[in-house]
């Protein structure tokens, strides 16, 4: 179990690592939510947990938000796509895949605005966040073109997913 | 049975997650935080050099889908360049004002660390920069933040035991006082404007600024010594209808590609 937890925290340290390259080009691609909803429909809850805590632990460790602010956004998010999942997209459809990657990305976008609107009003935090739809709107496409994408890969060269799309 | 242990999971995930919280802030996760940042600092700032090229590289290429519209706006860009290049000889003669900085700090006895810009931050903000120096350096958050020529380009925001977050001034979320150079009592606050430029704000109506004014700082910001450039006055706002007067700063800094960077300390 300790071995598996290692090797997934390693392996989410250095997608984070990688991540850093994207979100120098443009911030907006912050393609963590799309990533975990992609992990929660491919390998299940417990490798969406691991990855998803890593990555708020790493969050928490270089962001401008208290340590565990993070985590559990995370925890939050995993668990509402899981009851999805469980709930209303049952199947592995394509639509699941992108319903499922703008759930996760306006989950995890509007905790952090609720939670930075709640640390600022407690004046724990002074506003520097930046809103605005045009921004939102990119994200949301980014993640959404990612999920694609990653769903398009597994449908081709996996096996995973060939008993939820008909040919 | 499958449901209660579902449950279960979900607990002992959430515990799981109260544990590593509270091991951070009673500082038993320390070490490996420490390790975590020791070993992710080159490897984030690799990252980030990376993507700066990769971003050099893909900017020209989404530039010439709109070559037409490019080209129209060029046009009008020339005629405003033609009058910002008569500005900028009369902002290069002011360098040596910028370059009189360094003796100014070293006179003022007012000490400054140089740091590295290793990452850039994950949250919704394009315009924090994460560095390499932190409390262990004597950073403190509020502190100002210099480019090499000595112009402020921002402010820390949060400080770790060896990283610091600072946020550039040009973010709609900066506010830094300022003042005009040599005369304390016409001063405001400097904040950005659209996340692209510098606009001195809060000006009283009967303070008297004209173009090409040199804005410094205040020292009214905790941590941060009084005298400090930050641009110099381009175009001023002064309605009627307006309480305070307004003024447009140009600053010496190129916000685009910054590398290495300075954090004045306190004055000892």
């Amino acid at each position: 179990m300790l071995k598996k937890i290692l090797f997934n925290f390693a392996l989410a340290f250095l997608t984070f690592i990688f991540s850093q390259i994207i979100i120098v080009i443009d911030w907006r691609l912050n393609l963590w939510p799309a990533l975990i909803a992609y992990l929660l429909m491919i390998f299940g809850l417990e490798k969406s947990f691991l990855w998803s805590l890593s990555a708020g632990f790493l969050f928490g460790l270089f962001s401008i938000f208290p340590f565990g602010l993070h985590l559990i956004i995370m925890y939050f998010v995993v668990t509402i796509l899981y009851l999805l999942t469980k709930n209303f997209l049952t199947n592995r459809s394509f639509m699941s895949f992108v319903v499922l990657s703008i759930v996760s990305s306006l989950c995890f976008q509007g905790l952090i605005f609720l939670s930075e609107k709640t640390l600022v009003s407690f004046k724990l935090l002074d506003k520097i966040l930046t809103f605005n739809f045009y921004d939102l709107f990119i994200y949301l496409m980014a993640n959404i073109i990612f999920i694609i994408i990653a769903f398009l890969i597994t449908l081709k060269f996996t096996r995973r997913l060939s008993a939820s799309v008909i040919e | 049975m499958k449901k209660s242990l579902s449950k279960n999971y979900f607990f002992q995930t959430g515990l799981i997650v109260i544990l590593i919280i509270i091991a951070h802030y009673l500082s038993i996760s320390k070490p490996l935080e420490n390790l975590l940042i020791f070993i992710s600092s080159p490897l984030h700032s690799l990252g980030f050099d990376w993507g700066h090229n990769v971003e050099k590289k893909i900017n020209p290429l989404f530039n010439k889908v709109n070559l037409a519209t490019e080209n129209a706006s060029l046009k009008n860009k020339i005629s405003e360049l033609e009058k910002q290049l008569s500005d900028l000889k009369i902002f290069i003669e002011e360098q040596n004002l910028i370059n009189a900085q360094n003796s100014y700090l070293q006179a003022q006895k007012i000490n400054f660390v140089n740091a590295q810009i290793i990452a850039k931050s994950y949250e919704n903000n394009p315009f924090i920069y994460l560095i390499n120096r932190g409390e262990k350096d004597g950073i403190k958050t509020g502190m100002a933040v210099v480019n090499e020529n000595g112009a402020v380009i921002g402010k820390i925001i949060k400080t770790n035991h060896s990283q610091s977050f600072f946020l550039l001034i040009i973010s709609t979320a900066s506010r830094l006082s300022a003042s005009l150079a040599g005369q304390s009592q016409t001063s405001g606050i400097v904040a950005g404007t659209h996340n692209i430029s510098l606009e001195l704000i809060y000006l009283l109506k009967n303070s008297i600024i004209k173009t090409q004014d040199l804005i410094v700082t205040s020292g009214q910001d905790n941590y941060i010594p009084p005298g400090l450039i930050i641009g110099e006055v381009g175009a001023i706002v002064d309605e009627k209808k307006d309480i305070f007067k307004s003024a447009e700063i140009v600053s010496p800094a190129n916000f685009k590609n910054i590398k290495t960077v300075a954090v004045i300390l306190s004055k000892e």
